[in-house]
């Protein structure tokens, strides 16, 4: 059975999950998500989506995760939990392990799977004719996330107001006592 | 400015159903479901006092990973459908995901925990919104997509409200914890006859909607939140306490009130599609259910409970507070058998 | 293909048992809500780039920014919440239990 480093990649992700949903402190349940967030961003370049790897690795791990170390911080006690430091917390992450392995293992013995380390997927390109002439290509995730603009205005119209409903929910929150 | 603010929550909150109820489109849906969730937390925490981040944090952490749980079913109708409208699909894990994320979200049984906290933590009127208005978006998901719901799962889950509905309100002396409950119980109700015959669900809605903004409503103008309140209501204003046992009986579903036309009607569809044993189950439950409002109206009308000499003078503090529409809801909630007939236009 | 979806639905299972644990902080759970929006976003991702779906495409734009929405909400309550409380724990949440 051949491996391709996609399917090793999602294991690692899911070994990341594991590790963060076994609650230790949030500092080490963080780097954790930041990890698997790397690995998840991995994942979708080697399918080709180029332009929402950044998104979710710049947008999303740089962005919230700056605030969530931020808030972290603020509700701490003096000496977190690692993974090792209690038994709860071990025993669950071992489970989790072999979860994995036993999950794995039954899905290979289901599918009959033989992946190869195949590099089709290295995403699709569009051709755009511009007025003056020029032709060029475009990768297909910038143009299908490009088309919120145009396509899906009213998507982005919904989103936006949430976004500007959310700031003052938060402020309302916060503003009480 | 706090005009303002409460403008744009309650519009964000209002469009969200809004959204979910016009789109056919699950992304819209899910958006609607996201919107009305997001805008209902600073509603909760309306009265600012330490207790009151517990209901809002209860909520917004049950909504989200319903929420999420339906975004897992969403995604998976669009692996094997490939499209993102509407799509009665035959899968079986995608129409149980999909069960779960809505039991979840309206709060029925086996998820009906948070229900009765979050109602117990806000004040009245934010409880009614929790209780009438976020329940639609939830309910117009599952009516829209009625083929697609898995009927066992829904049956069993209603069965269970309408017990674990009656049974909790049981030892409860708090007036919000026992309309959270009778709200669990009359979501089985709705639930029960939602695949045999949606219309009827609807109408169910309805009349849960105008009997517990009625109740609500009698029970904020004089701001009763416990049995004990109610009990000595007698002294302020004695039509009140008529008008409540007729509300909580409707509520319970005695026959002469409006509360019996839906059960009525969903028993009578579900003999009708032959499943007479659960049926059975359901009104036996109700009779808990009644029980507890029995009790309430006992406390409240039947007898006099023993009481200090001062709050007997509780009369002459005049009550300034004014609900609209209340008159015309309490009629509503109270003698709207008799338009029984009227419902064969429905079906 | 189908096992990568495997462990990616895999992980998503993990991450709702992880909310799904009543103890420690409150901040975990909330970290768990995001590794669920970001399996969400993986998964959906990756159907769209192989079946080639191109006005799909803005809709994970869309979940991120909705998940920016509901990690804002629920970091502004575990401010309040710490605040009150002195900590996050979600053990402490227990004041309107019957």
């Amino acid at each position: 059975m051949i491996l391709n480093i996609v399917y090793i990649l999602s294991i690692m992700f899911v070994i990341g999950f594991i590790s963060f949903s076994v609650k230790p402190s949030p500092i080490y349940g963080g780097l954790a998500l930041v990890v698997s967030g790397g690995i998840g961003c991995a994942i979708i370049l080697s399918y080709g989506g180029s332009f929402l790897g950044l998104v979710v690795f710049l947008v999303y791990l740089g962005g919230m995760m700056v605030v969530f170390a931020y808030t972290t911080a603020m509700a701490m006690e003096q000496y977190p939990e690692t993974w090792g430091s209690s038994v709860i917390i071990w025993g669950t992450l071992f489970l989790g392990f072999l979860f994995e392995l036993v999950g794995l293992r039954w899905w290979v013995d289901y599918e009959h799977v033989e992946v190869l380390a195949n590099c089709y997927g290295m995403g699709e390109w569009i051709i755009y004719d511009a007025e003056g002439g020029s032709v060029g290509f475009l990768n297909e995730d910038s143009a299908g996330v490009a088309a919120i603009y145009s396509y899906n205005c009213w998507l982005m119209f919904v989103a936006g107001w949430s976004l500007f409903a959310g700031i003052f929910i938060v402020l309302e929150i916060t503003r009480g006592n | 400015m706090k005009i303002m603010l409460m403008t744009i929550i309650y519009t964000t909150l209002i469009m969200g159903t809004l959204i979910t109820l016009i789109s056919s489109h699950w992304l819209l849906m899910w958006i609607g479901l996201e919107m009305s969730m997001l805008a209902i937390i600073p509603i909760l925490m309306n009265k600012s006092n330490p207790r009151s981040t517990q209901p809002a944090t209860k909520y917004s952490l049950m909504q989200p990973t319903a929420s999420m749980i339906l975004l897992l079913s969403i995604i998976l109708t669009m692996m094997y459908s490939g499209q993102w409208s509407i799509f009665y699909s035959n899968n079986t894990t995608i129409s149980l995901i999909l069960t779960t994320s809505l039991i979840m979200k309206l709060g029925l049984a086996p998820f009906h925990f948070w229900v009765t906290e979050v109602t117990q933590g806000t004040s009245l009127l934010t409880g009614m919104v929790l209780l009438t208005w976020q329940k639609i978006a939830p309910l117009s998901i599952l009516l829209q997509n009625f083929p697609t719901i898995n009927q066992p799962l829904i049956l069993a889950s209603a069965v269970l409200s309408t017990l674990l509905g009656g049974w909790g309100g049981l030892n409860q002396t708090q007036l919000r914890k026992i309309l959270a409950y009778s709200s669990i119980a009359h979501m089985g109700w709705m639930m029960a006859v939602l695949f045999y015959n949606p219309s009827i669900s609807i109408l169910n809605l309805v009349i849960y909607i105008m009997l517990t903004i009625s109740t609500f409503s009698i029970l904020h103008t004089n701001n009763n939140l416990t049995t004990l309140a109610l009990s000595h209501m007698w002294s302020t204003s004695p039509p009140t306490i008529i008008i409540i046992l007729m509300n909580l009986l409707s509520l319970g579903g005695l026959p002469p009130l409006t509360g019996f036309a839906p059960k009525w009607i969903t028993i009578q569809e579900m003999v009708k599609n032959n499943n007479i044993t659960i049926s059975i189950i359901m009104t036996m439950m109700a009779l808990l259910s009644l029980y507890f409002y029995m009790r309430l109206t006992y406390s409240t009308t039947l007898t006099l409970f023993p009481s200090t000499n001062s709050s007997k003078f509780k009369w002459f503090f005049h009550n300034n507070k004014k609900m609209i529409m209340l008159a015309p809801l309490i009629t509503l909630s109270t003698m709207l058998l008799p338009m029984t007939p009227l419902l064969t236009t429905l079906s | 293909m189908t096992s990568i979806l495997f462990n990616i639905i895999t992980a998503f299972i993990i991450s709702f048992m992880g909310i799904m644990i009543y103890r420690s902080h409150m901040m975990s759970s909330l970290l768990c809500l995001e590794g669920m929006m970001l399996s969400m976003f993986i998964l959906g991702v990756t159907i769209m780039l192989n079946s080639h779906y191109i006005l799909a495409f803005s809709t994970p734009i869309i979940l991120l920014v909705f998940a920016a929405c509901e990690a804002a909400v629920g970091l502004a309550l575990l401010v309040m919440i710490s605040n009150t409380y002195g900590i996050d724990y979600v053990q402490n949440l227990n004041l309107l239990q019957c």
